[in-house]
C-alpha cells in the first residue's frame, strides 16, 4: 500500500511537470503542421479510418531525418555518451577535491 | 523498505546500461530505442522507491540543517527527474515508432525534435555528475558484490548525512 502510494506520487508529480511542459510548448505555437485538435478544422476520420498525410510519408516529419531501422553500426552516440558524462564527472571529482584539499589544508594551518 | 545494496546497484547497472543504448538510436535502432526507454521509466519509477528514505530525510532538513553537497545533490536530482521527463515526453511527441504501433497518433510540432535532442545530450552532464557524486558508493559496493572484498559497508558522505 505505501509502495503503490510512492509510485502514485512519482506518477502524479511527473503528470505536472509534464503536462506544464506539454502547455508550454504548446503555447510557443512553433507547430508546423495542421493540429489534430477537433476544432481546428481537421477532416474527420471515418469511425476506425487510419491516418494517411498526403506525400509520400517522409514529408510528414519533414524534420527527421533517415535512420536505419537495423542499426548495430559503430556506436558513436554510446561513445559520445560515455565521453561527456566523463568529463562531467571529472570535473565534478577535481573541484570537489581541490575543495577538500583546501579545506584541510585551512585546518592543519 | 529495506533493500539490500546489492539489489539497488544491478538496477543501476541495468539502468545505465539501457541508458547508454537509448543513447545512440542509430546503432539500436528506432523500434528498441523507443520501447527500451519506455521501459526505463519503470526503472526510474524502482530507482526511486529504493531510494526513498533519502529522498524523504533531505527533503525535510533540505532548508534546515544539511550541507551545500547535499543540496547541490537534491537539486541535481531533481534536475535529473525533470530532464528524463522532458526527454520521455519529447520522445513519445516525435515517436515513429511506438506511439504508431499502439494506435496513437500526435500532432506534428518541430520544437519536441530538438527538445528531445537538447534534453538528451544535457542529461548525458546531469547523469555524469550524477554518478561522479556517488562514486564511492558504486565502487564500494561494486568490490563487496562481485570481488566479494570485505570493508565497512558502502555509504557516500553524502547518504550518510542524510
Ligand atoms: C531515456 C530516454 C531517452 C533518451 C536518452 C533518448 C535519446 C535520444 C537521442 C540521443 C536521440 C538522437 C538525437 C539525434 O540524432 O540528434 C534520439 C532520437 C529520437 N528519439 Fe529518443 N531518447 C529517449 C526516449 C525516447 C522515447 C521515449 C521515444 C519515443 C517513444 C523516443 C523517440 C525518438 C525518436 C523518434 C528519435 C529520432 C530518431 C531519428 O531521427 O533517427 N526517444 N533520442
Amino acid at each position: 500500500m505505501k509502495t503503490l502510494f510512492r509510485v502514485l506520487l512519482i506518477l502524479v508529480v511527473a503528470t505536472l511537470i509534464g503536462g506544464v511542459m506539454y502547455i508550454g510548448v504548446d503555447a510557443s505555437g512553433s507547430s508546423n503542421a495542421p493540429s489534430f485538435g477537433d476544432d481546428e478544422g481537421r477532416p474527420q476520420l471515418p469511425a476506425g479510418g487510419e491516418f494517411r498525410p498526403d506525400g509520400d510519408g517522409d514529408a510528414f516529419r519533414p524534420e527527421g531525418r533517415d535512420h536505419d531501422e537495423g542499426g548495430l553500426g559503430f556506436p558513436g552516440g554510446v561513445i559520445k555518451a560515455l565521453v561527456l558524462m566523463s568529463i562531467a564527472g571529472g570535473i565534478y571529482s577535481v573541484i570537489a577535491w581541490a575543495g577538500k584539499k583546501a579545506k584541510r589544508t585551512v585546518t592543519t594551518t | 523498505m529495506s533493500t539490500s545494496n546489492r539489489t539497488k546497484l544491478l538496477l543501476d547497472i541495468g539502468t545505465f546500461l539501457a541508458f547508454l543504448v537509448t543513447m545512440d538510436p542509430h546503432f539500436s535502432g528506432l523500434a528498441i530505442h523507443e520501447w527500451l526507454s519506455i521501459a526505463l521509466a519503470g526503472t526510474i519509477v524502482v530507482h526511486l522507491l529504493l531510494n526513498w528514505e533519502w529522498i524523504v530525510n533531505v527533503t525535510k532538513r533540505l532548508f534546515i540543517k544539511t550541507t551545500n553537497g547535499t543540496r547541490f545533490n537534491y537539486v541535481l536530482n531533481w534536475l535529473l527527474f525533470i530532464d528524463g521527463i522532458l526527454i520521455m515526453l519529447s520522445g513519445i511527441m516525435i515517436s515513429e515508432s511506438a506511439m504508431p504501433a499502439l494506435g496513437i497518433l500526435l500532432p506534428v510540432n518541430s520544437a519536441w525534435r530538438s527538445l528531445h535532442d537538447v534534453s538528451a545530450n544535457l542529461a548525458l552532464i546531469i547523469m555524469g555528475l550524477h554518478l561522479a557524486m556517488h562514486w564511492n558508493w558504486i565502487v564500494t559496493t561494486f568490490k563487496r558484490v562481485f570481488l566479494g572484498s570485505p570493508g565497512k559497508p558502502a555509504v557516500t558522505g553524502i547518504e550518510q548525512e542524510a
